[in-house]
C-alpha cells in the first residue's frame, strides 16, 4: 500500500465508524464496571458489619454478673461483681418497673457496689441491664420465698457446683425434674426437648430454670439466654 | 461526480446508523447500570442496618382494663443505629399498637400495644416486639 492511499480521505472516512463504535463500547465496558466495583464494596460493607456483629454476639454472650440487691433504707442497692476477664458497663437499674439509667463501669474480676434512688422491692423484681443488652437478676435463699432471705456475698460468690432444675416461674416452685449441673464460671447447660415435655405446659415452664449449690444458693436465668 | 455523492451519502447514513445504535445502546446500558447498581447498594445497605440492629425488650407491664389487656414493653436500643418499632404480638396474636416508635441509640422507650382480650392473671405469654427491619426479640411475660 502506498503512501498516497493511506493518506487518502476514503481510508479515513472509512475509519470513522469504527471510532465512533470503540468510543461507545468504551463508556458501556466502563459502566459496567463501576457497577460491579459498586456491588463489590457494597458486598465488602456487608461482609465487615457481619463479622463485626459475630465479635459482638461473643462478647455479649461472655457476660456474666453476680448480683446481690440489697435493701438500703428502703431503697434499692446493687452489689455486682464481674467474674469476666472484659469490662461491663451497667446502663440500667431496674426495680419493680421503675428504672434508674445511667452509667456504671464494673472492671474485670471487680466488685462495685451501685447506689440508686429506687425504692427497693424485692430481688426478684429487681434487675440490671448492660451496654451489651444483658439483663441480669438478683439471687435467693431456697425456701424461703420471693424477697427473702438475703445472702451474704461470700455465698452467692463462691465458686462452687451448681445444680440445675426446672422452675415454674409463676408459681415459684421447683420443679423435681434436674436437667444437669455445671459450674459456675462455665454455667452452660444444654439439654434437648423430650417427648414429654413438648406440652403446652412445659413448653411454658421451661422458661426459666433455677440454679443453686451445696449452700442453698440459687440463680435464676431465662432459659433463652443459656441456650443461645 | 455521481458515484462521488453516493460514497458520501454512504458514508454519513453510515456514520448516523452507527451513531444512533451505539448511543442507543449507551443509553440503556446506563439505565441498566445504573439501576442495577443503586438497587444492590440498596439491598446491602439494608442488610448492613438489619445486622447492626439490636434492640431488648428489658421490661414489660400488663395491665387490664374493659375487657382488654394493655402490654407496655420497655425497649432498649443498645446497637449503633436507630431502632424503629413497627409491631408487637402476644402468644402469636397482633395487638394494635398506637404509633410507630423510633428508638435513639443507646435509649429505652415503652412501647405500647393492646388486644381486645382480657388474659388472666398469672399466666405466661411470649411477647415478640418486631421492628421495622424485620428483627424481632422475643421474652416471656408473667400477665
Amino acid at each position: 500500500m502506498s503512501m498516497k492511499q493511506l493518506w487518502s480521505p476514503e481510508s479515513k472516512r472509512k475509519g470513522v465508524s469504527t471510532v465512533i463504535g470503540a468510543a461507545i463500547f468504551l463508556l458501556i465496558f466502563t459502566l459496567a464496571v463501576s457497577a460491579v466495583f459498586v456491588w463489590t464494596q457494597s458486598y465488602a460493607n456487608y461482609v465487615e458489619a457481619a463479622r463485626e456483629e459475630s465479635a459482638f454476639v461473643v462478647e455479649k454472650n461472655m457476660e456474666e454478673l453476680m448480683l446481690m440487691f440489697l435493701n438500703s433504707s428502703g431503697k434499692l442497692a446493687v452489689i455486682a461483681r464481674n467474674p469476666t476477664p472484659m469490662t461491663i458497663i451497667v446502663t440500667q437499674v431496674w426495680s419493680n418497673h421503675s428504672v434508674q439509667t445511667g452509667e456504671w463501669v464494673i472492671p474485670a474480676k471487680s466488685r462495685v457496689t451501685i447506689s440508686t434512688t429506687l425504692d427497693y422491692k424485692g430481688m426478684i423484681l429487681s434487675k440490671v441491664v448492660t451496654s451489651r443488652g444483658n439483663v441480669f437478676s438478683g439471687t435467693q435463699t431456697i425456701g424461703e420465698g420471693e424477697g427473702g432471705g438475703e445472702l451474704s456475698e461470700e455465698d452467692i460468690m463462691e465458686a462452687g457446683r451448681w445444680y440445675v432444675q426446672w422452675y415454674n416461674l409463676s408459681a415459684r416452685q421447683v420443679f423435681d425434674t434436674k436437667l444437669g449441673n455445671s459450674y459456675w464460671q462455665s454455667l452452660s447447660i444444654t439439654f434437648s426437648w423430650g417427648a414429654a415435655e413438648r406440652s403446652n405446659i412445659w413448653t411454658l415452664h421451661a422458661s426459666w430454670v433455677q440454679c443453686h449449690n451445696a449452700r442453698g444458693c440459687a440463680w435464676y436465668k431465662d432459659v433463652h439466654k443459656l441456650v443461645r | 461526480m455521481a458515484e462521488g455523492i453516493s460514497e458520501i451519502v454512504a458514508t454519513l447514513m453510515m456514520l448516523v446508523i452507527v451513531s444512533s445504535i451505539g448511543i442507543g445502546l449507551y443509553v440503556y446500558s446506563m439505565g441498566y447500570f445504573t439501576t442495577t447498581a443503586s438497587a444492590l447498594g440498596e439491598v446491602s445497605r439494608l442488610d448492613v442496618n438489619t445486622l447492626r440492629e439490636r434492640f431488648a425488650v428489658v421490661d414489660v407491664i400488663v395491665s387490664r382494663s374493659g375487657g382488654g389487656t394493655e402490654v407496655s414493653a420497655a425497649v432498649y436500643n443498645y446497637g449503633k443505629t436507630t431502632v424503629t418499632l413497627q409491631m408487637m404480638f402476644l402468644n402469636g396474636t397482633q395487638l394494635a399498637v398506637s404509633d410507630v416508635e423510633r428508638v435513639p441509640p443507646g435509649g429505652l422507650i415503652w412501647f405500647n400495644g393492646s388486644v381486645p382480650v382480657t388474659i388472666p392473671e398469672g399466666s405466661l405469654c411470649y411477647l415478640r416486639v418486631v421492628s421495622a427491619l424485620g428483627n424481632v426479640h422475643e421474652t416471656v411475660v408473667v400477665s
